[in-house]
């Protein structure tokens, strides 16, 4: 009788846990509310300028200028600013190119992208092509066209930096 | 003769002191014992620590944001997030004797999206990672529990010392927690001008019959 017993309860506990009956412990919590987190944006605004010189659509041999090109920055977080062009059109090939600089940032080239600075919200980034029609390029280049296209990009300043703080370690 | 004479005058005699209404008049006493049982209560509370006004949320973005009941601006703002960014913050848990009365161990860390947010951004959960600290013993302090906001969201996070020791937040006293979150770096632009803002829940269990 006693050994049955025994074994009924040693049943019953086995069913208790096996049910799901649970230690119940006390517990209590605390709570810190209302943690924000909102990222910051890099935008760049509109760009103005790009007006080159009286000679642009009637170039000769041996004409030089500078066209000038201005980005606003809209962003909420400090950036690098940079700039990249593409030269296409027979202006730009064969022996004699017309050929292009940029000046206005702060000498810096990274990956291929020519660095105009660090920007905050509001503020204006200016970059300088200049351009050089050499005056040995002849007849091979009369009536010939070319184009000159600007790329700005934008990239988070922080936790973005080069070493030699003069631009970004990346463009993305 | 004698004998069931005896016991018939005793009968008697007996039943006569009764019947003119004698008692036993025995010498007594009794005495009561009880014993009250009240069971404890466990309690925490907890406010931001790092020198800033309180109460108040550990992160928030400008002073405004973190401003306290009173209306006292906060004075350690992150300012937005970027990719890479990282800021820590410590919550000191307290176990107050004015509420609680028992040791208790800190458990799980959990996280839920505040309520009243129109512009909850919750992919921000898996960009953001979320480490928390505690010394242990009188040493510095080591990590109890890492994962993505995401995971603290979804439920709670078991909190131990790597050793798997538990953590213990005595009565009257308390325990500093740091909450280290970074913004993933390569989150990408999508996460540009997003906000998710979120709740911290620290849970406890008492300590006695626990191990």
């Amino acid at each position: 009788m006693k050994k049955i017993l025994m074994s009924l309860a040693t049943v019953g506990a086995l069913s208790a846990l096996i049910t799901g009956a649970s230690f119940a412990l006390f517990t209590a919590q605390t709570e810190n509310q209302n943690n924000t987190f909102t990222a910051g944006t890099v935008r760049l605004g509109s760009v103005t300028g790009f007006t080159c010189g009286v000679n642009a659509n009637n170039m000769a041999p041996g004409d030089s200028g500078s066209c000038t090109v201005k980005v606003t920055y809209t962003g909420s977080l400090e950036a690098w600013i940079g700039v990249d062009y593409e030269a296409e059109g027979d202006l730009f090939e064969g022996d004699n190119p017309m050929t292009i600089s940029l000046s206005g940032g702060n000498g810096a080239t990274v990956d291929g992208i020519y660095v105009l600075g660090k920007y905050s919200d509001g503020q204006e980034a200016t970059v300088t092509v200049s351009y050089d029609f050499p005056a040995e390029a002849g007849n091979a280049y009369q009536e010939a066209e070319g184009e000159i296209e600007l790329s700005f990009v934008a990239v988070q300043a922080r936790n973005n930096t080069n070493d030699a703080g003069n631009g970004p370690i990346s463009w993305n | 003769m004698g004998k069931k004479l005896l016991m018939y005058m005793g009968s008697a005699a007996a039943v006569a002191a009764l019947s003119i209404g004698g008692t036993l008049a025995l010498f007594t006493d009794t005495e009561t014992a009880s014993a009250d049982f009240v069971s404890g209560t466990l309690c925490l509370t907890s406010e931001r620590n790092d020198g800033d006004t309180v109460p108040g949320p550990m992160f928030y973005i400008t002073p405004e944001q973190g401003k306290t009941t009173s209306g006292a601006p906060g004075t350690l703002p992150t300012g937005l997030w970027a990719p890479g960014d990282s800021h820590t913050r410590t919550l000191t848990v307290e176990n107050p004797a004015d509420c609680s009365s028992m040791d208790a161990w800190l458990t799980s860390v959990q996280a839920r999206l505040t309520e009243g947010v129109s512009d909850q951004y919750e992919a921000m959960a898996d960009v953001l990672y979320v480490v928390v600290k505690t010394p242990q013993g009188g040493g510095p302090d080591v990590v109890v529990a890492e994962a993505p906001l995401r995971q603290f969201l979804a439920g709670p996070v078991p909190i131990a010392y790597s050793n798997g020791d538990k953590i213990p937040v005595y009565l009257s006293g308390n325990r500093h927690m740091k909450f280290e979150v970074t913004f993933d770096r390569s989150a990408g632009n999508e996460f540009q001008d997003k906000t998710l803002v979120v709740d911290f829940i620290v849970n406890a269990e008492q300590m006695r019959n626990n191990p």
